[in-house]
C-alpha cells in the first residue's frame, strides 16, 4: 500500500489516499466478498434456526399441542 | 588692626597693600568703587593676591570667599543678558545684571533644613557644611537604585531599591512572581479587568475576572454582564477537578481514505467525500480510557455489502482473528430480523446493507479502553441504514480480544460515500 498525501489547505492534520497495488486490491475485495459470505451465512444460519423451529412448533401444533405447549417443547 | 596711613600721599602711592587713588587708599587687587567686591583690571598698582584674613582669596581667575569672614557674597555676571548671584543673610537671590530684578530666590537655611528632614545627610568639611543624598533617603529615590526597565522601590527595609522581579518598559509589565490583587471589601475581593478586542467582538467595554463571596467570576465589565463562575466552595479538597467537559472531541494525529478525499477541521471533524473506506490514526491515546466515535455517511447508491470496521495500531489494520460480536439487526428486506453471533472473526460489523439509492447510514460506537494494552477493547455499535426502498438497524456488540494497543480505527465500504467522523473522549473529571 502506498500513501498518498493529500492534505487539503484546510486540514490540520495530514490526510492520505491509500493506494493498494492490483494484489492488494484483488486481496481486498476477496477478503470483503469472504467477510459478506460470512455474515450472510450466519445470518442464513439463525434464520434457519429460526425458520426450523418455527416449522416444529407448527407440527406440534398440528397434533393437538397448545401453542404454549408447543413453544415449550421446541424450546422457546 | 587698622591700617595707619600717611598724613599725606601722592597719586598711586602705595603703603602696606594700599594704593592711594588721589582721594581714598584702596586694597590692591580689589575695586571697592561700587557696592560690590570686584577683582581690579590688571594693574600695575594692583596686586592680584590679597593678605590672608580678609575674606576674600584671588587665585588667578578664582574669587575664593569665606563664608565666616562675610555676610554678603556677590557673584556679578556681564551687563546685558546675563545673571548674577547675589547673597543676602537669608536669601540667595539669582538677579539679572540690568536693574538687578531678582529672578529667583531661595531661602537656604529653609531648604537646607527641608533637605535634611527629607533624608539629605548634612556633611561637613574645612570649606563648611553640604548635603548629599542617600538611598537611605524616604521621600527621594535615586535614579541609580534600578537598572534599566527597573521600578525603583522601597523594600522591607525602607530603602529605595531597584525591582529585579518586576519589569516595565513602557508597553509591557512583566513580572518574575506573582502578582496579587488584595483587595478585600465585603463581598468583593481581588479583580483584574481585561480590555475587549478592537475588532469582531460584542463585548461593550471587557472582560472582568473576580472574587464575589465563594464565586470565582468571569464577566462583561458592563452592558450584560455576560459571563460564569465557578463556586469554589462546592468544589473537592485538593486541586483535582479537571473543569474541561465530561466528553471532549479528539483530533486524530491523521486520516486516509481509500478513495476520494478527506480533510480534519480545527476542532477535530473529520470530512471524507467519495471514500471507500476511512482510516483514522491516533484517535485512541492515553489521554482517555473511553470513546464515542459518531459518523453520520450518504451514498447515492449503494450495494448489498455490509459495511465494517477493524481496530488499528501504528498506522495499520489489525485484521486477525480475534474479534468476537453478538447483536441483532432489524431490516425492512427479507429476513426481518435476526441475531449474530460470530466468534474469531476479523471484523466488527457495521451495518446491514442493502442494493438501493439515497442511502444514509449512521453509527454510533462506544470504545472501551482501546489504548491500554492490558485490556480487551470493547466495542459496541448502534447503526441505522435508510434509503430509497430500504432501512433498517443493528445492535451490536463485541471485543477485540487481545492484549493490544489500540490507536486508530476503519470504516470499510465497497461503496464510496460521503459524511463525518467525530471522535470524543470521555473525560473522567480527575477521579
Amino acid at each position: 500500500m502506498e500513501l498518498v498525501d493529500i492534505t487539503p489547505e484546510d486540514s490540520v492534520v495530514p490526510v492520505y489516499l491509500e493506494v493498494l497495488s492490483d494484489e492488494e486490491q484483488t486481496q481486498r475485495d476477496i477478503e470483503m466478498a469472504q467477510i459478506q459470505a460470512d455474515q450472510e451465512s450466519r445470518e442464513q444460519e439463525i434464520i434457519a434456526k429460526e425458520e426450523a423451529k418455527d416449522r416444529g412448533i407448527a407440527i406440534l401444533q398440528s397434533l393437538g399441542l397448545d401453542e404454549e405447549a408447543a413453544k415449550a417443547i421446541a424450546g422457546i | 588692626m587698622a591700617t595707619i596711613f600717611p598724613g599725606s600721599a601722592s597719586v598711586g602711592q602705595i603703603y602696606n597693600g594700599y594704593t592711594f587713588d588721589g582721594t581714598a587708599w584702596n586694597i590692591n587687587g580689589i575695586d571697592l568703587t561700587e557696592n560690590y567686591l570686584e577683582e581690579s583690571s590688571a594693574s600695575t598698582t594692583y596686586q592680584t593676591k590679597l593678605t590672608a584674613g580678609s575674606g576674600l582669596s584671588l587665585n588667578g581667575s578664582t574669587l575664593g570667599v569665606n563664608p565666616g569672614a562675610m555676610l554678603n557674597t556677590i557673584v556679578d555676571g556681564t551687563s546685558g543678558n546675563s545673571y548674577g548671584l547675589v547673597g543676602t543673610s537669608t536669601y540667595l537671590d539669582v538677579k539679572d545684571t540690568n536693574g538687578y530684578n531678582k529672578e529667583i530666590e531661595l531661602d537656604i537655611a529653609a531648604v537646607e533644613s527641608q533637605l535634611v528632614t527629607d533624608g539629605f545627610l548634612k556633611n561637613s568639611s574645612a570649606s563648611g557644611t553640604y548635603l548629599t543624598q542617600t538611598s537611605a533617603s524616604t521621600t527621594y529615590l535615586p535614579l541609580s537604585a534600578a537598572s534599566a526597565n527597573q521600578i525603583i522601590y522601597k523594600n522591607s527595609s525602607n530603602v529605595a531599591t531597584g525591582s529585579s522581579g518586576l519589569n516595565y518598559d513602557g508597553v509591557s509589565l512583566k513580572v518574575n512572581g506573582n502578582l496579587e490583587s488584595v483587595y478585600s471589601n465585603g463581598d468583593e475581593g481581588g479583580e483584574i479587568f481585561l480590555k475587549k478586542a478592537a475588532t469582531n467582538t460584542t463585548l461593550s467595554d471587557g472582560v472582568t475576572l473576580d472574587i464575589h463571596q465563594n464565586r470565582l467570576r468571569i464577566f462583561e465589565t458592563t452592558g450584560n454582564n455576560r459571563g460564569a463562575y465557578i463556586d469554589m466552595a462546592s468544589l473537592p479538597n485538593g486541586v483535582n477537578t479537571n473543569l474541561v467537559p465530561g466528553i471532549n472531541q479528539v483530533i486524530p494525529t491523521s486520516v486516509s481514505v481509500g478513495s476520494g478525499s478527506g480533510t480534519v477541521a480545527a476542532g477535530g471533524t473529520i470530512t471524507f467525500s467519495g471514500a471507500t473506506s476511512i482510516s483514522i490514526n491516533g484517535c485512541f491515546s492515553a489521554t482517555y480510557d473511553n470513546y464515542r466515535i459518531v459518523i453520520d455517511s450518504y451514498a447515492a447508491s449503494v450495494d448489498g455489502t455490509n459495511p465494517y470496521f477493524r481496530v488499528r495500531s501504528s498506522g495499520s489494520d489489525i485484521s486477525l482473528t480475534n474479534y468476537y460480536h453478538a447483536g441483532r439487526r432489524m431490516i425492512s428486506w427479507g429476513g426481518a430480523s435476526s441475531d449474530m453471533l460470530s466468534a474469531g472473526v476479523n471484523y466488527f460489523p457495521g451495518v446491514e446493507a442493502n442494493n438501493d439509492t439515497n442511502t444514509y447510514r449512521n453509527y454510533v460506537l462506544e470504545v472501551q479502553n482501546p489504548f491500554k494494552s492490558t485490556n480487551v477493547t470493547m466495542l459496541f455499535n448502534t447503526s441505522t441504514q435508510v434509503g430509497g426502498t430500504y432501512y433498517g438497524t443493528g445492535i451490536y456488540a463485541g471485543m477485540y480480544r487481545a492484549n493490544t494497543s489500540i490507536d486508530g480505527i476503519s470504516l470499510i465500504n465497497s461503496t464510496a460515500t460521503t459524511g463525518t467522523i467525530r471522535v470524543y473522549g470521555y473525560n473522567n473529571g480527575g477521579a
